[in-house]
């Protein structure tokens, strides 16, 4: 038992505390989670604020009053503060800032558009809009577009005014109106869209009134709230609020199994190369002569799954900081991270045997990678399908994959955080099922490592694996 | 407790088709120094892994220690024929979980082994990594790490493999000064001069059979000397003037001559008649060196039946 905890400690070591795992597992997350909370800000002052003239070319006039209406500061950033909350359906900030309900008090509330804008959640915008009658202006209009003395020239054609310019548009047709937006050609995408946006929201505006309306009304009217879903279970009670919660309820299973599936893999593979190393550096022999090759390997597994806990925690940790900086924390069920925790672990002896199994039998990396092909395959396997099976956690799929080995740990993980319940003998089942057959790879792994760590020359083809296995 | 630290009785082991030890009996005496000789491929490796638990025999039963080397690792020192080290590991920290995984976790072990490294002409490469060093250092760290632990058997697999003639000198004197505080050693070489040199001891085999198991005196005694070495004054005309007596095999013409004397040929009458032939510097009976024993014991063209009758005659003398 000392010797096996000697190995591990080394296979700890020589894995965990270098600075490349350093920097690669553990500051990758740490580095994304910090990205999370404070990239928005960092973001924030990239955007550069749209400021400076519209030149608007009208021959009614009238969309250059309702521009003019439109483009005024305090109105554009509100409907660019609602339009992102639809969007996104997030309503607060980090830092428990709220946005401001949608609807239908936006008084109560809001944010200030400046912490918008310092958050980086919304484009500052000052647009000054000048009118222009006739169309002969448009190539001086564009002249100063190009130098940069105007930010946009819209020219607008209403619905009367639209020449029959060929025998196609029989006369009486009621054509569309048309509005052309001309801006240069590195104009950021997000300041031209805001620009787009505000000019259709002008010609609504015209229409409502063109009808006799009033546009406030309108609006107010046409305003819905979110639809607000909650799902039950069996007994009635509530399971979760889908208001800010739909995408993470896809989301979240996708997290919870890429997190399993890197851990177990990362961990799985630093155990196939140390081993191949060891192998090609004929340190093996030397080993032999102190350990038993079933000490190594426990060793070695045991010693890469302290590596995989340590990569998995500060993954989860960092995840749990960024929803508790986002206010996401009561999506996290702490129950899920128990199983969470059980299933890596099954995940991670299954494929650190395939590993040290692998590692023992062949002499360099090139080789494994061909005996590792069929167990792969089948790995893949819920990477491709945790869609299906996040959406339909109960479905035949679903319950027919959880009791594949490979596929077990994998696919149980996307089952129960998802949003149904899944069946608790379905679980136990599993887990019995699992864990059997992670003992039973081990030890099938063992009979193979205990030959192939000796074995020079070519790599032995499954045949061969096989006979080493049955061997006594 | 003078209980032979190694014990094979009728150890078998093939690879397939290929038998690579067959009927292997061994005994080593306590304190003694083994040569384990054979040319390549003759089952040197294979006994070995054997006897060190790393492969288990078909048949037959080891002995080491009395136990098995499974129970004793801790107390038997092995230098593998197949060996490495870290590349990227320092060399401190490797002797020192060499050391661990052989159970030795005393204080003061780092001041031991930078006292070892000074002694092997290694010093100031405790904070070097292995990559670092050549391949002659590298080996030597391969020794102290087989004897780190202070083991009472030392079973060693080409020690000399790679050294240089100084370092070669250096390692042979560790292993007499081993031999000396009473530990056994075996170890295998296919180089005949230095186990000649070193051991007291040594044994034969080829093919997996083995051929001899004798000490060096009674392999001296047992193979009496069949050779006459002649320094002629005039080394042209002697050569063909010499070959012409009776008993004389052959004649091979190097920078003195040497006279390979037939079966039953009395050397004396042949010296006396060299002397009546041809001037001589000098005229000697050459002792017997391990590699003639070597070559005319591992001849190639040697029927199978053959060689178990001359596996009985020298293991029963």
């Amino acid at each position: 038992m000392h010797k096996i905890a000697i190995v591990a400690w080394r296979e700890f070591k020589s894995t965990a505390l270098t600075k490349a795992f350093i920097l690669s597992a553990v500051a990758a997350p740490v580095l994304m989670g910090a990205m999370a909370i404070y990239g928005p800000r960092l973001f924030a002052s990239k955007i550069a604020p749209l400021k400076g003239q519209l030149a608007i070319v009208d021959p009614t006039g009238r969309l250059l009053t309702a521009a003019r209406v439109e483009f005024q500061r305090d109105r554009l950033l509100g409907r660019l503060r609602d339009e992102l909350i639809r969007r996104t359906q997030v309503t607060k900030l980090p830092g428990n800032q709220t946005l401001g309900p949608t609807a239908p008090n936006p008084a109560a509330g809001e944010s200030s558009p400046e912490a918008l804008i310092t958050a980086g959640l919304v484009t500052d915008v000052a647009i000054e809009v000048v009118g222009e009658a006739g169309l002969e202006a448009l190539p001086r209009l564009q002249a100063s577009l190009g130098e940069g003395s105007l930010v946009a020239v819209a020219v607008y054609v209403p619905p009367a005014e639209v020449p029959a310019t060929s025998a196609a548009a029989p006369a009486g047709d009621q054509r569309q109106e048309e509005l052309t937006l001309y801006v240069q050609a590195q104009t950021n995408i997000r300041h031209s869209s805001v620009i787009e946006d505000t000019l259709a929201t002008a010609l609504s505006r015209i229409h409502i009134e063109a009808a006799g309306l009033s546009v406030e009304r309108v609006r107010e009217l046409s305003r819905a709230p979110l639809v607000k879903t909650v799902r039950i279970n069996d007994e009635g009670k509530q399971v979760t609020e889908d208001r800010d919660v739909k995408v993470f309820r896809i989301v979240v299973p996708m997290i919870f199994m890429m997190l399993v599936w890197m851990g177990s893999f990362m961990s799985g593979n630093y155990l196939l190369t140390l081993t191949i190393e060891e192998k090609s550096n004929k340190v093996m022999e030397v080993l032999l002569s102190a350990v038993s090759p079933l000490q190594l390997m426990a060793g070695k597994i045991i010693g890469q799954a302290f590596v995989g806990l340590v990569m998995l925690s500060v993954y989860i940790a960092a995840g749990i900081a960024a929803l508790v900086a986002f206010a996401f924390v009561d999506l996290i069920n702490w129950t899920d991270l128990i199983y969470v925790g059980l299933y890596y672990i099954m995940a991670y002896f299954m494929i650190a045997a395939i590993m040290a199994a692998v590692g023992s039998a062949v002499n360099e990396l090139r080789e494994a990678q061909a005996l590792m092909l069929p167990a792969a395959l089948v790995l893949m396997v819920p990477l491709l399908l945790w869609l299906p099976i996040s959406e339909s956690p109960n479905g035949v799929l679903a319950t027919v994959t959880s009791f594949v080995p490979l596929m077990t740990p994998f696919v149980m993980i996307v089952r129960i955080t998802s949003t149904e319940p899944v069946a608790l003998w379905q679980i136990a089942l599993s887990l019995v099922e699992g864990y059997a057959a992670s003992v039973a790879m081990v030890w099938v792994a063992a009979r193979v490592f205990r030959i192939g760590v000796l074995m020079y020359g070519k790599p032995p083809s499954p045949w061969e694996l096989w006979k080493w296995m049955r061997a006594s | 407790m003078n209980l032979p630290p190694l014990k094979l009785r009728a150890v078998c082991k093939s690879f397939g088709a290929n038998k690579a030890v067959q009927d292997l009996e061994l005994e080593v005496p306590a304190g003694s120094l083994c040569g384990f000789l054979g040319p390549n491929g003759a089952g040197k490796t294979t006994a070995i892994r054997i006897i060190m638990s790393i492969l288990l025999p078909d048949s037959g039963t080891v002995e080491v220690l009395g136990g098995s080397a499974l129970d004793n690792k801790d107390r038997i020192g092995y230098l593998p024929e197949e060996r490495g080290l870290y590349r990227r590991m320092r060399v401190g920290e490797f002797l020192e979980y060499v050391a661990a995984l052989k159970g030795v976790t005393r204080r003061g072990l780092a001041h031991d082994i930078k006292q070892w490294l000074d002694r092997l002409e290694l010093p100031l490469t405790y904070r070097q990594r292995c990559q670092e060093l050549s391949k002659g250092m590298q080996q030597k760290i391969q020794f102290l790490a087989a004897i780190i632990h202070d083991p009472d058997l030392l079973i060693l697999d080409e020690p000399f493999s790679g050294l240089d003639p100084v370092n070669t000198s250096l390692v042979s004197r560790l292993i007499e000064e081993l031999h000396q505080r009473g530990k056994t050693i075996i170890f295998s070489t296919h180089i005949l001069h230095q186990a000649e040199q070193l051991c007291d001891r040594c044994f034969l085999i080829n093919n997996g059979i083995k051929l001899l198991d004798a000490t060096i005196a009674d392999i001296r005694a047992q193979f009496d000397p069949r050779t006459i070495e002649v320094e002629p004054l005039n080394a042209d005309d002697a050569a063909s003037s010499l070959l012409d007596i009776p008993g004389i095999d052959s004649v091979s013409n190097g920078r003195s001559l040497e006279l390979f004397l037939k079966d039953g040929a009395e050397p004396r009458s042949i010296m006396k008649q060299v002397i009546e032939r041809c001037d001589v510097r000098s005229l000697r009976l050459r002792r017997i060196t391990l590699e003639e024993v070597f070559v005319r014991l591992v001849r190639a063209d040697l029927a199978a039946e053959d060689v178990v009758r001359m596996r009985r005659e020298l293991t029963d003398a």
